[in-house]
């Protein structure tokens, strides 16, 4: 939509105005172009909104453009797939499985979110805290929800339908919107099992209609922000020594 | 005795502006009038400017943003306002909502510094959308002391909560002798805000409540200009009510000024309302990357208002920084 990155429209028309004064005016349209911001055009800056941020500023730079990691590809949003759901589910997966202790000693095996969660896409080259902040900016933690079988099919018939979100632990073969092929952590779907499936407080109570978390089996919270669990995963990686490449893995397909 | 004369004739133009525009057979989309021709006919120019969902952006995005690199600042959207102001006499500058979240300048100091910078930049006033709920009503509430600009909505009745008594339905500006009637629409928050954020409040049919609000602006206020604040949506594949719903719904208002879809649109949309009029709806992307700028021209002796649209790049060019 922005056609061109320095320009903005400008339609030039003129009043032709009659010179009698009786007369009504008329509009009339006489010549379109576009103008350039050139530097005839150029406001100067107003110092005194430079100094009123500055302080700000200043003090979360401080946190803000710490490097977390390395990242070889710029990492970025979309639907179905995308890098940036895949990197932030698989992330948040591992995360929680790192901190969860349930006494049923079963692991999550599923993470899902949603794309309209994702509100910033991840450059090519160092990654800061700050963008981890923009990428998630909410404060919303993680939940687990126990589901049954009957809604764990719910919910991938839903990521189907609605062309996809991020998630993580399993993969969808789709033909239109019907799911032709489910497998949770590399096992076909058993309709007899139950599903453990990490998520955000937000989506868990009803926010974006995810409607299959209605009622589940079980609620285990982990007191754990959404963005920590990223930064974390990030921190980590680096410390392995790895930077970040992220591709699509192919983890939903529609035939 | 003179300050009755000067209230008569003043009474007499706008009704006479007032006849001559809604008479008029709709609203004639052009551009870049020069001033001097509008003052060889004494013609009134307003100039409304709006922004919408700038979610706490306050730096330009950076250099090596995979999407806006160099886009954006609240420095230089300063500038270009204040630009503007010097350039034109009846400006109205007005945000659409979603002030709130998306950087961490929101995590660290809730909303304080874009309440401070927006109020510098002399914004008349916003309306409230979702994410302005995001630290809650007291979280919101706590903020308001940092702003000069009153937070306009019509369908949140906010009176069981923090808020109570802290928003207005409406407001009125008069700008060269042109009357302004502003009222704001917020989203359903089903679904879309924690009911923790939301606690009481209550959401209100924004059709009816935007009818009712535009003939009270038109008819017993005799506002010139209608303008709505829309926290809506430009369009929501039908299944919400929208921007483009509300529009061809609707009567008495001249324009929609939306938001939270994050649409960029190039310049104001036209439609038609019930009534078969024009109405304009537009909005501007998200995250101050935009300015929208429409100006709205009156004329005393001719039948026609006409407007112009268009919005403008922030963008490092367009500001010496």
């Amino acid at each position: 939509m922005l056609k061109s990155p320095l320009l903005y429209n400008l339609f030039l028309f003129v009043l032709a105005v009659a010179s009698s004064c009786s007369t009504t005016p008329k509009l009339k349209k006489v010549d379109s172009t576009l103008l350039e911001l050139n530097s005839q055009t150029i406001p100067p800056a107003d110092s005194s909104f430079i100094k009123a941020i500055n302080p700000y500023k200043s003090e979360l730079d401080k946190t803000m453009n710490e490097v977390l990691v390395f990242s070889k590809q710029q990492i970025l949003k979309g639907l179905p797939e995308s890098s940036l759901g895949d990197f932030v589910s698989d992330a948040v997966l591992k995360k929680t499985n790192d901190l969860y202790k349930p006494s049923d000693h079963l692991p999550v095996n599923i993470c899902l979110l949603n794309n309209g969660g994702l509100r910033g896409q991840l450059p090519k080259g160092n990654i800061t805290r700050g963008n981890a902040f923009e990428l998630m900016p909410f404060e919303n933690s993680i939940v687990i929800l126990t589901l049954t079988a009957e809604k764990t099919k719910q919910l991938f018939e839903y990521v189907v339908e609605s062309n996809g979100a991020p998630f993580a632990g399993a993969t969808v073969k789709a033909k239109g919107k019907k799911i032709i092929e489910l497998k949770i952590n590399g096992q076909n779907f058993d309709p007899t099992k139950i599903y453990k499936v990490t998520t955000s407080d937000y989506l868990a109570a009803g926010g974006d209609k995810y409607n299959f978390f209605k009622d589940p089996i079980k609620i285990d919270t982990l007191n754990y922000k959404l963005r920590d669990a990223i930064i974390d995963y990030m921190i980590e990686q680096n410390k392995k020594g790895d930077s970040l490449n992220v591709t699509i893995d192919g983890r939903i397909i529609y035939e | 005795m003179s300050q009755l004369m000067g209230e008569l004739s003043m009474n007499s133009r706008r009704d006479f502006i007032k006849k001559t525009l809604y008479s008029s057979a709709g609203i004639i989309a052009f551009s870049a009038i020069p001033n001097e021709a509008l003052a060889k006919t004494e013609m009134v120019k307003i100039t409304i400017l709006h922004t919408n969902d700038v979610h706490s952006h306050i730096d330009p995005f950076p250099d090596n943003d995979p999407k806006y690199p160099g886009l954006g600042g609240i420095v230089r959207r300063a500038a270009l306002i204040k630009k503007i102001r010097s350039e034109e006499k009846n400006v109205l500058l007005l945000d659409v909502g979603d002030i709130f979240q998306g950087t961490p300048y929101f995590n660290m100091y809730g909303g304080e510094l874009e309440f401070k910078l927006m109020s510098m930049m002399q914004y008349d006033a916003s309306t409230i959308g979702n994410h302005d709920f995001d630290n809650g009503l007291d979280g919101l509430v706590k903020q308001l002391p940092h702003a000069n600009f009153p937070f306009i909505t019509c369908n949140y009745d906010f009176s069981d909560t923090p808020m109570a008594g802290k928003t207005i339905p409406h407001k009125i500006f008069l700008k060269g002798d042109i009357k302004i009637g502003v009222f704001g629409l917020g989203v359903g928050l089903e679904g879309l805000v924690d009911k923790k954020l939301s606690g009481n409040t209550l959401y209100l049919d924004p059709v009816k409540r935007a009818a009712e609000a535009a003939f009270h602006l038109k008819h017993e206020e005799k506002c010139d200009l209608i303008i709505c604040l829309s926290h809506l949506g430009y369009s929501s594949n039908g299944k919400k009510i929208n921007d483009v719903e509300l529009a061809k719904q609707s009567k008495n208002i001249d324009i929609i000024l939306g938001g939270h879809t994050h649409t960029f649109l190039d310049k104001p949309l036209t439609y038609q309302n019930s009534d078969g009029k024009d109405i304009l709806v537009a909005q501007v992307g998200w995250a101050g990357i935009r300015l929208g700028r429409v100006d709205f021209i009156f004329e005393k002796r001719s039948k026609k208002m006409a407007s112009e649209g268009y919005s403008i790049k922030i963008s490092k060019k367009s500001i010496a920084i």
